[in-house]
């Protein structure tokens, strides 16, 4: 026991110094105060709308074969993560200090292991509940996701405690076992997911998804988000088994957990460069490959551009999860956009659904983004040539927004050409242009303000969730009023998209102001 | 008192990157390992560090074998040298006396450490604050506090100024004289002829010459400096 409570020692002293840091400086204290008075708006907001408060005990009920298909999901992402393990991707030391520190000292490598694994899980809860609580807060229907709440911290629990078994079994029996059976994991959830996916955009699935629809699935998930209280604690009880056996066969695993968690910090100093979910390890290859003839053309500040199309082309890791996303994108627009047809009110489900897909891009990209320029701004080469500062994060955020552009466009066009919405579809590569852009310019804005990597994953990911539905509001507002008085959606559509690109020009206009003359001040910030 | 490494191997992939490596340091016993960009001598230091799982290979202290837990045993100093961020120096002493349960008494000698190593201004500085030499001066001052009796030093010298090399220097050889064995790896041939009691040439994951440096000048015929010597022997 003594040997947990030198790790609880560790954990203890640096949360409590980095309280401490914080409160020692008001430029950063003033950050979290907004975070924190917002949050508390949004409470009040809530509490005097009284569909809020009753919502609380809003049931949730899915319908197939969503219900079914939400479960096949869940065993897919379960054995992506597990797949990750056993590739040797997995980062239980928060730092190359951590590695060292515990792996030198005398404390029970049992105990060390078991405690990373409580860490991991410790931190996925506590990032769980303050999503759910910003959802409850968020939204009207609230009271669905504070019900859900137990089940999905359950969920969440139960994909971070596989991954030491499976590191183990990496370990013991290969890396070829450990990632065929991961690999069957995926393929027992992603084949039902398909069929039940492509069973609402073509009737000739369909047998086959009523197949697996009567497995019961459906159920299950039903009497989880119902709380279920044997099937949530069965749930529970397998994520704390998972966490015993953890310790159980948490022995001669240092080489491997610093092995693999020296590559998770390699990969996560390089995504604070890349957009949001369309990231990838970045696995640098050698290649005699160039870049696509008008970006060889890129003089002056464009060169950033080339570089960065070079730096993804070199990357089989990134490039992999572009057409993840990209297809995935295409896969979600293209389901529900049938779903909207097969509706009674195709046009009123469409625009619900709309407006819930923003949401979710609004928070999730802009919550997991996380912004980072050190690795540009330390480097000389970045500051050589006569072009300003302003052109060169102007050709940053463009060459770093592409890959999300194109998944949301490829969404965008799925989704409006399932439902027959031909100009929706026209306009949806500027539209997705506009909104890429116009998120990663709040991002940038955000670091020019606090470039500090601790702030960045913090209060500043709220911030730019509520600085992003502020920069959404003139555009939609452009865009409504164009349509009430010209009455022509063309016209609308292209008012929203020019509002939307002026935005990003002033947000990238204050970043460069800021960055200006401060680039080495900016990279030691950051990494601070 | 003598670690022995004996024929390690470590390969990534098809890469071999240490090949057949044997070599012994005794305690109070500096030994240099030397060799161009790619030689081996970090994989060398992480297997030994039990930071790195070899192919194959056997780490002994004083004649006993060491299995997966030699990190107690045997320290690695990076040439990135990494504290905790948010620990102070001084909490990192506590850790250090916590986690390696370390009998009574242990603050006056963290006390004594610090001041040898002219930290006691700095007892309460946040990791993330401290320079290069600080940090370095931290976790040999932790590793020392906690009895370990072989330190591995990883280009300990890169990003240091003047003052800190020599001072680095001198807690090298007051180390050395308090019986820890410790292997340096360096690309300054001057700092290593000055320091260490003998040198250790890799190549290509393989040890090319070892001994110390007048040897290895004598059997090269006794001519040219240490660099001469050293790229005759690594071309």
């Amino acid at each position: 026991m003594s040997d947990f409570a030198t790790l609880a020692y560790l954990d203890f002293r640096q949360l409590l110094n980095r309280v401490r840091t914080i409160l020692h400086q008001p430029g950063r204290l003033i950050v979290y105060v907004i975070a924190i008075a917002y949050f508390g708006f949004l409470a009040w907001v809530r509490r005097i709308n009284p569909h809020g408060v009753s919502g609380t005990t809003i049931p949730v009920m899915v319908p197939e074969p969503y219900a079914s298909t939400i479960l096949f999901a869940f065993v897919t992402l379960l054995g992506v993560i597990m797949y990750g393990a056993a590739s040797g991707f997995l980062g239980v030391f928060s730092s190359t200090a951590d590695a060292r520190f515990l792996c030198g000292s005398k404390l029970s490598e049992r105990a060390v292991v078991t405690w990373l694994q409580i860490r991991r899980c410790t931190s996925t809860v506590i990032r769980w509940l303050l999503l759910l609580i910003f959802y409850s807060l968020l939204y009207r229907r609230s009271g669905g996701f504070a019900a859900l709440a137990p089940t999905l911290i359950a969920g969440a629990l139960l994909t971070v405690a596989t991954a030491i078994p499976i590191l183990k079994l990496r370990v013991v029996r290969g890396r070829p076992t450990a990632q065929l059976l991961s690999a069957a994991v995926v393929a027992a959830g992603l084949l039902p997911l398909s069929i039940l996916l492509g069973s609402v955009i073509g009737p000739a699935l369909g047998p086959w998804a009523r197949n697996i629809e009567s497995i019961g699935a459906g159920f299950a998930v039903n009497a989880l988000f119902g709380r279920n209280v044997w099937g949530v604690s069965a749930m529970y009880a397998a994520a704390f088994g998972l966490l015993a056996f953890s310790y159980v066969v948490g022995n001669d695993l240092y080489p491997d957990l610093y092995a693999s968690s020296i590559k998770v910090l390699a990969f996560r100093r390089q995504r604070g460069r890349l957009p949001g979910v369309i990231v990838g390890e970045r696995e640098y290859r050698e290649s005699n490959v160039t870049a696509i003839w008008f970006l060889n053309r890129a003089r002056g500040a464009w060169t950033i551009a080339w570089k960065e199309w070079i730096a993804f082309v070199r990357a089989p890791g990134a490039q992999r999860m572009f057409w993840f996303g990209f297809f995935a994108s295409a896969a979600v627009g293209a389901v529900l956009g049938s779903a909207a047809r097969h509706s009674a009110h195709p046009l009123e489900t469409a625009g619900v659904m709309s407006s819930s897909i923003a949401n979710v891009i609004v928070i999730f990209i802009t919550i997991a983004s996380s912004f980072g320029l050190a690795e540009d701004l330390r480097k000389p080469l970045w500051w050589m040539g006569t072009d300003t500062v302003w052109s060169r994060l102007f050709a940053w955020v463009l060459a770093t927004s592409w890959r999300l552009s194109a998944c949301l466009a490829v969404g965008i066009i799925a989704f409006a050409g399932t439902l027959g919405l031909q100009l929706v579809v026209i306009a949806a590569i500027p539209l997705a242009i506009a909104i890429a852009v116009t998120l990663r310019s709040v991002g940038l804005a955000l670091y020019a303000l606090m470039p500090s990597g601790l702030d960045q994953r913090g209060p500043l990911a709220m911030l730019r969730v509520l600085l992003t539905y502020l920069c959404a509001l003139p555009p939609i507002a452009a865009t409504v009023v164009s349509a009430l008085v010209i009455h022509s959606f063309p016209f609308a559509i292209t008012a929203g998209i020019i509002v939307a690109i002026f935005e990003a020009l002033g947000l990238i206009t204050f970043a460069a102001f800021r960055v200006s003359g401060r680039g080495a001040a900016f990279a030691q910030a950051e990494a601070a | 008192m003598k670690l022995e490494i004996s024929h390690l191997v470590k390969s990534f992939g098809r890469k071999l990157a240490v090949n057949d490596v044997s070599f012994d340091v005794n305690g109070g016993e500096i030994v240099g390992l030397l060799g161009p960009n790619g030689a081996g001598k970090s994989t060398t230091f992480l297997c030994a560090a039990g930071l790195l799982r070899p192919d194959s290979g056997t780490f002994s202290w004083n004649g006993q074998e060491l299995g997966a837990k030699r990190g107690q045993t045997i320290a690695l100093i990076s040439e990135t040298p990494d504290v905790y961020p948010m620990l102070t120096v001084w909490e990192h002493m506590v850790f250090v006396a916590k986690s390696c349960r370390l009998s009574a008494g242990w603050e006056t000698r963290a006390n004594d450490l610090l001041a040898r190593f002219q930290m006691t201004g700095q007892r309460n500085a946040l990791g993330n604050s401290l320079s290069k030499g600080m940090r370095q001066k931290t976790l040999v001052a932790a590793t020392v506090l906690a009895a370990t009796p072989v330190i591995l030093f990883d280009e300990p010298m890169v990003g240091l100024d003047p003052l800190g090399q020599r001072e680095l220097r001198g807690i090298i050889r007051s180390l050395r004289e308090g019986g820890t064995a410790i292997v340096m790896s360096t690309h300054m041939l001057e700092q290593a002829q000055t320091i260490c009691d003998r040198v250790i040439i890799l190549k290509t994951g393989r040890i090319v010459a070892e001994g110390t440096f007048s040897e290895l000048q004598a059997r090269s015929g006794g001519q040219g400096t240490a660099e001469d010597l050293f790229l005759e022997l690594t071309r």
